[in-house]
């Protein structure tokens, strides 16, 4: 069926009306000369049947021969369409036009997907591949991903791993991160393990444990450090047979798991009086389409409500699996909100704060940072209630700190 | 079965497919009469149109009321 409908809609197809007496004879010698006919219907007056292919002249041929009268009332199909309207250069064109643009399009990338980022935000990595012309609208020759996977872990040392993949017009980067590092910081911290360096205390405390892999240390359990103190140092002396002379200095990167027990503070407000946000259960929707030329909206044009929430979705259009077009289109939903004030009492603020500071505890065991001992307090305020104490907590504790040209340094001899 | 015999396959009483013929010896809304080599086969109904015709299979729609074997 479905062979049947593509070539009757790609070669040329001949309506015929059929009359005579003899028309069983007509569409049996049709059948004998390959003309296959389809849809052969009687009516009062004659017969119409439609015929597929190059046919006509032999059609008539048959006819003669059979003693009927076959006219032709409509001709149809797309290579009848290329035949009648082989005069318009822009019926063919056209075609030619859209393929070439198709061509020209799949040859740069439209779709950037990033995954597996915690620490390194999307944008900062949107804004690296922007400065290294990888982004929307470059290239996708420009994009070598060996060197470009290279390249992404010496700007970003967290990374640990990275996969860059172009499927398509889409460039999909994969990445995973040194979670440690990332939890240690807070935030992603430029530093180069692989130059010479020192461990230093990332927080003024209690040295807990130090294992040294390389350096050496400069401290023991149970040391006080100050915040900066080198805690293993990267520069290790090379003594003389005697052993009592320094002769040079080895340079190497410090790396050590350095413990540290020390205090941090706590604080946390809860307000008896809060603003709630409701949803009054209108709603407007609008569409939009975006291109490089500029963006279209369908529906609700601007803010439809005094205040409101907004939701949208966004795709982008794709011919197959991964070949993207510089085209969006999408939907946004506006849903009206009210907002008034509520009052909780103080057993209620209690309990928020509590179940704060619950969800802090779980946010430094699963950053490996073990609470030793608390000491936390409600302390009543005008407008609500603080929660507010100091905790000692044994948490990794040690920070590279690069060198900055250890070749220059005097070691004393020459 | 002989293979030179019309073969006839229907679909409920809707639709026919015939082969091993040798051509329609006559076609109205309402009866068909289709050529083997030693056998002719009546098909009769109402609404009866011809979907598709070539030299290997016929392919009769519309409303089949009887097959008849005529020799």
């Amino acid at each position: 069926m479905v062979l049947r409908l593509l070539r009757r809609l790609f070669f040329i197809e001949h309506h015929l009306r059929i009359e005579g007496d003899h028309v069983e004879r007509f569409i049996n010698l049709c059948a004998k000369n390959d003309i296959q006919l389809e849809e052969i219907r009687r009516t009062e007056e004659n017969v119409q049947a439609v015929a597929i292919g190059f046919c006509e002249p032999k059609i008539k041929e048959l006819a003669d021969k059979a003693g009927v009268a076959v006219s032709v009332t409509q001709k149809s199909g797309l290579l009848y369409r290329f035949l009648l309207y082989r005069c318009r250069i822009v019926f063919y064109l056209m075609p030619l036009v859209i393929l070439i643009a198709l061509w020209v399009l799949s040859g740069y990338i439209w779709s950037v997907q990033v995954s597996g980022n915690r620490f390194i935000t999307t944008d900062v990595l949107y804004d690296y591949l922007i400065e290294q012309d990888w982004y929307y609208g470059d290239k996708i020759s420009n994009i070598i991903p060996d060197e470009m996977e290279e390249q992404l872990r010496a700007r970003f040392p967290i990374i640990t791993w990275c996969n860059v993949v172009v499927k398509g017009t889409c460039l999909m980067i994969d990445i995973k991160e040194n979670e440690l590092a990332g939890a240690q910081t807070g935030k992603y911290q430029q530093y180069n393990m692989d130059g010479y360096g020192d461990m230093a205390a990332l927080e003024q405390g209690t040295v807990a444990s130090i294992v040294t892999r390389a350096g050496i240390p400069q401290c023991k359990p149970g040391d006080s450090v100050s915040q900066g103190q080198i805690l293993v140092s990267g520069e290790i002396p090379i003594y003389n047979n005697t052993g009592d002379t320094v002769i040079d200095y080895r340079y190497v990167a410090a790396d050590a798991d350095i413990m540290l027990q020390y205090e941090i503070s706590y604080l946390d407000f809860v307000s008896s009086e809060v603003c709630v946000k409701e949803y009054t259960g209108a709603s407007k929707e609008s569409s939009f389409i975006t291109t490089q030329l500029g963006e279209w909206k369908i529906g609700t044009q601007d803010a439809p409500y005094e205040t409101f929430d907004h939701y949208s979705s966004c795709y982008q259009l794709r011919c197959m699996d991964n070949f993207y077009l510089p085209c969006y289109y999408g939907k946004i939903e506006y849903l009206e909100t009210t907002f008034h004030n509520i009052y909780r009492d103080d057993q209620q603020v209690r309990e928020i704060l509590m179940a704060d500071y619950d969800d802090y505890l779980e946010e430094l065991k699963a950053a490996g940072i073990e609470v030793i001992s608390d000491e936390i307090q409600y302390i009543p305020g005008v407008q609500g209630t603080y929660l507010s104490g100091r905790l000692m907590i044994c948490a990794p504790g040690g920070v590279f700190v690069p060198m900055e040209n250890p070749a220059v340094i005097d070691t004393g001899t020459d | 079965m002989d293979i030179a015999d019309i073969r006839a396959a229907m679909t409920g009483d809707h639709e026919l497919t015939i082969e091993n013929y040798k051509g329609i010896a006559e076609y109205q809304d309402d009866r068909i009469l289709v050529c083997g080599r030693d056998q002719k086969l009546l098909v009769t109904g109402c609404g009866l149109f011809i979907d598709y015709y070539s030299r290997f299979d016929l392919h009769i729609l519309g409303r089949i009321e009887s097959l008849q074997w005529l020799k």
